[in-house]
């Protein structure tokens, strides 16, 4: 020990001494100094006190709804012009796209014309190589892969967008339900938004994809013998009523009447399901996809096994099956009362878990509605979901729209004066 | 920390930040979105006790990011990435508070968006409704006047006594000398302890 500390050195080395920044010598004469002065010892106290209250602020966790639009502001951002060595990685993704889009121009198309009379006529223009196992028409009902792996799928099939001529006079509220969902099939998929996503959604890929589907539409029309450019028209007027921020594609267009004048119904396909198919090794994801029948399951088993994973110590395998743990708190679950997730059953740590795991996932998929879908679930709900309880859902009033299908793109556009009329 | 991070990050783990820096500039733009995802929260906390108020620490957040998106290329990697960051990012947060030009005061109630009281408490021990609005209203307080400090101040005070860097830490972030960190941090605990003791007093 050294001699005696005076109040006024102490003082200084009150707060290094808090801080945990002072050498141990020092440290130890100030401790000395306190236990003989009150004074130094409360202004020791009076400095951890205000210390405890500048810890004690609570930290802010970003809502999925700033994530989301960080993320698309970055997004936005990155994809600003930028120097030369950036573009050179970007050109050769672009060229493996551009090769697979060349394949998807010329392999065989499939199209269904509906004659005025509601007969159907199944037309196949230049099927070339080995039968596509692809979709074969609008109005198919079940998707079935016949056993096929999902790799295999991709090797095989491509798809085209799909045209046809019905002639019928839709009203508009049968425009509400109508729907074609060729765009959400795993084999539109698999030709399209596949190589998209491998781009990372470059909107040069982005654009030679639209033109290149748009010109198949225009060619089947054509040798239907409707005017190419009226439905090609009509295909840019759709895609220019579109959410610009969101890549589209057109999937389908329908030569129809609404309310008695003669229209393009254009079909637009939106990679909601980027989940479903942003990895590659995710085969049995594409299978569920499949599964879904006319719907595609916007909740991917990617998704799923995440969610599981993280609230459900067992999940086992690929369909759905789901044990829980007997330590879940069920408990907390408050029948009367629409409780969501994270407000209920929770830990805290979980909570923040979840929230981090929801704002992943909107920065990931761009959906905001999926988002708050999921944060609207109760814990009975959201077992249901890892279970694929999608009737136990229903049951419970849940819209499954929302998990099930995405939204629905039908664009009605006037043939003769390219007006948008839904 | 996050589950879905680590998938992502499959048998190779996570990506280092100047990993994923460096796969950025050489064209991969997912990396660059896994820093946004790995800093988002630091940064809109950082907004937030900076400017006072949770709608500027939003839009902050998103210039803080487009920010280092065009910066990146600058960073020469002699520093840490996260040390260049919180420079980059404070300074980003010193020039939207001058663009504000505003005086955050009692009126301009900069706590007036924090979050409902019971959100901001999680368990703490605290019981009674009373002993629960007293937490909260200290640290309305406490908010208010970090929110009220010299620019200066505010950052040594985040950077050290909310997000725990130490003295060092702290002058490499600023680039000021370890003497200017130890006299800031100072100054500013002593104007807030001023500030906490009216506080008190007012309650007696």
């Amino acid at each position: 020990m050294g001699i005696e500390m005076k109040c006024g050195k102490a003082t200084k080395l009150i707060e290094p001494f808090i801080d945990g920044e002072l050498d141990s010598e020092r440290s130890e004469q100030l401790q000395a100094h306190l236990i003989s002065c009150s004074a130094c010892e409360s202004r020791v106290s009076a400095m951890r006190a205000t210390l405890d209250s500048i810890a004690s602020l609570p930290a802010i966790e970003p809502t999925a709804r700033e994530s989301y639009r960080l993320m698309n502001r970055v997004r936005a951002e990155m994809d600003e012009p930028r120097p030369a060595r950036i573009g050179h990685a970007r050109l050769r993704l672009t060229a493996a796209a551009a090769v697979t889009i060349l394949v998807a121009a010329s392999i065989g198309t499939t199209w269904v014309v509906l004659s005025g009379g509601g007969t159907v006529t199944k037309v196949e223009v230049a099927q070339e190589e080995q039968e596509p196992v692809s979709f074969k028409g609008p109005v198919e009902t079940s998707a079935g892969i016949n056993g096929k792996t999902a790799s295999q799928l991709l090797a095989s099939s491509v798809t085209s967008p799909s045209v046809t001529i019905s002639g019928k006079d839709y009203a508009a509220s049968e425009l509400k339900s109508y729907r074609n969902d060729l765009g959400a099939r795993l084999d539109f998929y698999a030709s399209y938004w596949y190589p998209a996503a491998a781009s990372g959604f470059d909107a040069a890929t982005l654009a030679n994809n639209q033109a290149t589907l748009t010109t198949a539409i225009a060619d089947q029309a054509a040798q239907a013998g409707k005017n190419p450019d009226e439905v090609k028209n009509a295909v840019s007027v759709a895609l220019s009523q579109c959410d610009q921020t969101i890549p589209l594609l057109p999937c389908y267009a329908e030569q129809a009447k609404v309310g008695g004048k003669d229209a393009w119904l254009i079909s637009m396909s939106g990679p909601e399901d980027y989940l479903l198919f942003k990895n590659q090794e995710l085969p049995s994801a594409m299978f569920l996809a499949s599964q879904g029948g006319g719907a595609s399951l916007m909740i991917s088993q990617s998704l799923l096994t995440q969610l599981a994973s993280m609230f459900a110590p067992v999940y086992g395998g690929s369909n759905l099956t789901l044990s829980m743990s007997a330590d879940a708190n069920t408990d907390a679950l408050d029948d009367s009362a629409p409780l969501s997730i994270a407000q209920t059953w929770l830990a805290s740590d979980q909570q923040q878990q979840f929230q981090t795991f929801l704002r992943q996932l909107a920065a990931q998929s761009n959906n905001v509605d999926l988002i708050a879908a999921l944060e609207g679930l109760n814990y009975d709900q959201l077992l249901m979901l890892l279970q694929g309880n999608w009737n136990g859902l229903a049951a419970q009033g849940i819209d499954l729209t929302k998990f099930l299908v995405p939204p629905k793109r039908l664009y009605a556009i006037d043939a003769t004066t390219g007006n948008v009329i839904w | 920390m996050m589950a879905l991070n680590e998938r992502d990050g499959g048998a190779e783990g996570l990506r280092s930040d100047e990993e994923l820096v460096r796969c950025y500039l050489e064209g991969d733009q997912r990396a660059f979105e896994e820093l946004v995802i790995r800093y988002e929260t630091t940064i809109i906390n950082m907004a937030y006790r900076l400017l006072g108020n949770r709608t500027d620490a939003s839009d902050v957040c998103q210039e803080v990011f487009v920010l280092l998106l065009r910066k990146l290329g600058s960073f020469r990697g002699e520093a840490k990435f996260s040390t260049w960051l919180y420079r980059v990012s404070l300074n980003a947060c010193h020039d939207h508070a001058r663009r504000l030009k505003r005086h955050y005061s009692l009126s301009d109630s900069p706590g007036e968006d924090l979050p409902e009281i019971e959100q901001r408490l999680p368990d703490d021990g605290l019981h009674s409704p009373e002993e629960r609005l007293e937490k909260a209203e200290i640290q309305d307080v406490v908010h208010e006047a970090i929110a009220r400090l010299p620019y200066k101040f505010k950052e040594v005070i985040f950077l050290h006594d909310i997000s725990d860097f130490n003295y060092k830490e702290v002058a490499q972030i600023l680039d000021i000398s370890l003497g200017t960190v130890k006299s800031r941090l100072n100054r500013a605990r002593t104007r807030l302890a001023k500030e906490l003791e009216e506080y008190r007093e007012q309650l007696r």
